[in-house]
């Protein structure tokens, strides 16, 4: 189900109306119930992957428990994360593996004869496999007990807002809330409310209006000229945001309207000073689990220079594959690697320049220099990140950098949109851009209005979403990671 | 609770009125003579047009001989005239993008026992693929009947519906921004030019109906039932250079949809000499050229099994 659909605006009022109506002793199991109906709205048949992923994990927790030496811990470790990892390699990478395999052979003139599986990649196997991952390590490592309840288990790894993109939560957060008896607390549905309507906003309104410029500047890049294909890199970064803050702010509203909390997964990430940072305020939740799973049991910083860097390198290199089985997505993770690792080699000589040029004595400034480079080098990487293939990307990068004129010029756009349509998407994307660190202060309480503005703004956002949404159940982007 | 139910009431009132008083805003202020509102929205249609003009004519309380419904195949290819002289009144439904989901609403609110011997619908694999939504939007601001347009904007299950509805109500005292040029009356649009250069045909080869319009036309099938209308299921013809894999599908399909007593499906779409140029006015609609030599043909057909009865004398 999508939370842009029709189903799910009567399927999330009657699940929080129950839930509150309920005792709690049994919300957890109508969460579960909900949950499981939620994806299997979209297929019946692959809840059977979550039901063995659930199963699996909450065994190899329990017997990580029981083990009396790190030997028998270890096993039941390896057990997990051979089946989640097996999982997500059978249904997500399979043909990835296969095709490159068939292609390489194909240039030595062999012939492989493994077919591709061709399976449709299930809805959320990248965040609930690695969820759930997360659960068994954490137990691995002493920082939980493993839980002896399936039910409370299996919501957590099912939990329908933040099921299929996220925020990837931890056990030690989620678990004991489902526990704790949640009373309704209007001031929390409200600021929950506002949240998800804001996040309907920022999907509906933004992402899938921008999306149709940047999916036609994306369609022939060969045919657009160095300023429509930046135009487009500046647009996808924005549809790209606001469909996966979007995403997250109406699991986290949700989450919050039934008494939940769940962790924040944006900061404003465009404000960043610089790549490093980026990563702290982009998919927070993701980042965070490639901090605490990859890169510290690879060493970390704490290691020889060559080290950190191709700890760095492999984090990255990882990253960009979870985001898709495809060479674009995984030269995207390698190219923010490289950033980091530029950064880090060439810190003394920055630092060098500053004090040189006297831009330290202009801190503002220097921030916003800083901010600009890490935007711009932000939007690079979406060209990567966003073409159909590597023949695109070599062909975008080429004409950026030509500043290659052709017929698909920012004037053609107007040409093959309505005008007036497409003054309006170009107004809120860059709009978007320049105003929503101001926007997410508000709706996060943390620049909080008089009521009567907060009830007109809120007002407008919803007028916004209504005559300006665009409908017809675009699906998240983030779904087919 | 109560806390709740004042600040959803607060916001209600406080979207309603900023809602209405931006679209008012963009209904009356206009750009070339244009509401700012088609300006910068895709699904909503201008109010006027042939669709518009067909349903201020139309009488329910008039009886006609044939009527005809479908999309844009049924409106530009059953030419009135044509009927009329086999001495039989027709008066053509079809609407632009008109998918069997569209036509269930019109056949249930204009199409009775009284006032129509014989229902036609043209139907052919793109209204079977469609979801509706053209049909909807232009429904919802030109048909004549407010229950059409609110069953119609109630099938998108989203604030879409609610936008055209909002503008049919601010629209409904403004004249129709356009006319047809091409309308003839009794429902029909003629043209005369034709295909300008060959057309490069490309044909994907497969057919994947959508499923609510498989419902549809099922229900088109049972209303007509209940009602006692005769309905015949007609397929226009369509260029010899058209995807006979994805007819196929169709053809096969439509048999399972009807099943063994359903209506006729009289599919005139391959099996013809009409030329793919002379006769079409693009890739696959006729034009009045290809109309002249189909209509008779299709009368021939339908006097042959008896489902109109011959009312003066006729050369093939």
């Amino acid at each position: 189900m999508l939370f842009n659909s029709f189903e799910f605006t009567v399927f999330f009022p009657l699940v929080a109306a129950v839930y509150f109506l309920l005792p709690h002793r049994y919300r957890w199991v109508l969460l579960l119930i909900a949950s499981y109906g939620f994806y299997m709205a979209w297929r019946v048949e692959y809840a059977l992957l979550l039901l063995i992923s659930t199963v699996v994990d909450f065994i190899a927790a329990r017997g990580i428990g029981r083990a009396t030496d790190q030997r028998g811990k270890r096993r039941w470790l390896w057990l997990s994360i051979g089946v989640n990892l097996g999982l997500l390699g059978t249904f997500k990478y399979f043909d990835f593996i296969n095709g490159n395999l068939r292609a390489l052979l194909g240039m030595t003139g062999m012939d492989w004869p493994v077919p591709d599986l061709g399976m449709v990649l299930p809805m959320g196997i990248s965040f609930y496999t690695f969820q759930t991952m997360s659960y068994t390590i954490d137990v691995y490592r002493g920082h939980l007990a493993p839980t002896r309840r399936l039910g409370h288990f299996a919501l957590f790894v099912t939990f329908f807002p933040q099921l299929v993109a996220g925020p990837i939560e931890r056990a030690p957060s989620l678990l004991p809330q489902f526990l704790k008896k949640a009373k309704l607390d209007p001031a929390l549905v409200v600021s929950g409310l506002k949240l998800m309507l804001w996040g309907f906003v920022k999907k509906v309104v933004v992402a899938d209006r921008v999306s149709l410029v940047v999916d036609h500047i994306y369609a022939t890049p060969d045919t657009m000229d160095a300023a429509t294909l930046i135009l487009g890199g500046l647009l996808f970064g924005v549809q790209a945001y606001c469909d996966f803050s979007g995403y997250s702010d109406i699991a986290i509203g949700a989450a919050r309207v039934l008494g939940i909390r769940l962790m924040l997964n944006f900061r404003t990430p465009y404000l960043s000073a610089s790549i490093a940072e980026f990563w702290t305020r982009w998919h927070i939740s993701l980042n965070a689990w490639f901090r605490d799973y990859v890169y510290i049991p690879l060493g970390g910083n704490r290691v020889t220079t060559q080290r950190w860097y191709f700890n760095l390198l492999v984090v990255f290199f990882i990253s960009g594959l979870w985001h898709g089985a495809g060479w674009t997505y995984v030269l995207f993770g390698v190219l923010h690697g490289v950033y980091l690792v530029m950064a880090i080699a060439t810190q003394p000589l920055w630092q060098r320049f500053n004090e040189v040029s006297g831009l330290e004595r202009v801190p503002r400034l220097h921030h916003a220099l800083r901010v600009t480079g890490t935007f711009a080098l932000v939007t690079f990487s979406w060209f990567f990140f966003r073409a159909y293939d590597i023949g695109d990307t070599i062909t975008i990068v080429e004409r950026v950098f030509q500043l290659a004129d052709g017929p698909g010029t920012i004037a053609a756009l107007f040409e093959v949109f309505r005008p007036g349509i497409l003054a309006i998407t170009l107004t809120l994307g860059i709009g978007f851009l320049l105003f929503d660190h101001r926007l997410e202060d508000v709706v996060h309480g943390r620049r909080p209005l008089p009521p009567a503005l907060d009830l007109a703004f809120h007002a407008a956002l919803l007028m916004l979403l209504v005559l300006f949404g665009n409908y017809g159940e675009v699906a998240f982007m983030y779904f087919q990671f | 609770m109560r806390t709740l139910a004042i600040k959803a009431v607060l916001l209600l009132g406080a979207f309603v009125v900023i809602y209405l008083l931006v679209f008012t805003v963009l209904v009356k202020v206009r750009h070339n003579g244009i509401p700012l509102i088609y300006h910068v929205s895709e699904t909503l249609q201008w109010k006027g047009g042939a669709t518009w003009q067909k349903f201020q004519e139309f009488d329910t309380a008039e009886r006609c001989d044939v009527v005809v419904v479908g999309s844009s195949h049924a409106y530009r290819g059953y030419d009135p005239a044509l009927f009329a002289q086999r001495g039989y009144r027709m008066f053509n439904l079809g609407t632009s993008a008109q998918a069997p989901s569209n036509s269930l609403d019109i056949i249930r609110e204009y199409v009775h026992e009284e006032n129509t011997g014989l229902l036609i619908l043209d139907v052919f694999e793109t209204p079977m693929r469609n979801d509706g939504l053209e049909g909807v939007a232009d429904l919802t601001q030109n048909v004549s009947s407010h229950g059409v347009a609110l069953r119609q904007a109630l099938t998108l299950r989203d604030p879409r519906g609610m936008n055209m509805l909002v503008l049919r109500w601010l629209m409904r005292q403004e004249e129709p921004l356009y006319l047809d040029p091409a309308y003839e009356g009794s429902g029909y649009s003629r043209r005369t030019d034709s295909v300008p250069a060959p057309i490069n045909y490309i044909n994907p080869g497969t057919f994947d109906p959508d499923p609510v319009q498989v419902k549809a036309l099922c229900s088109i099938i049972e209303l007509c039932q209940e009602r006692g209308i005769p309905l015949v299921l007609t397929n226009h013809p369509m260029p010899h250079q058209a995807d006979h894999v994805a007819h196929e599908r169709f053809k096969t399909l439509m048999m399972e949809w009807t099943g063994p007593d359903g209506p006729p499906f009289l599919n005139f779409a391959q099996g013809h000499d009409l030329h793919d140029m002379h006769h079409f006015y693009d890739h696959n609609h006729l034009n009045q050229a290809g109309v002249e030599r189909y209509n008779p043909r299709l009368l021939d057909s339908l006097e042959a099994r008896g489902l109109l009865m011959q009312r003066t004398s006729h050369r093939p």
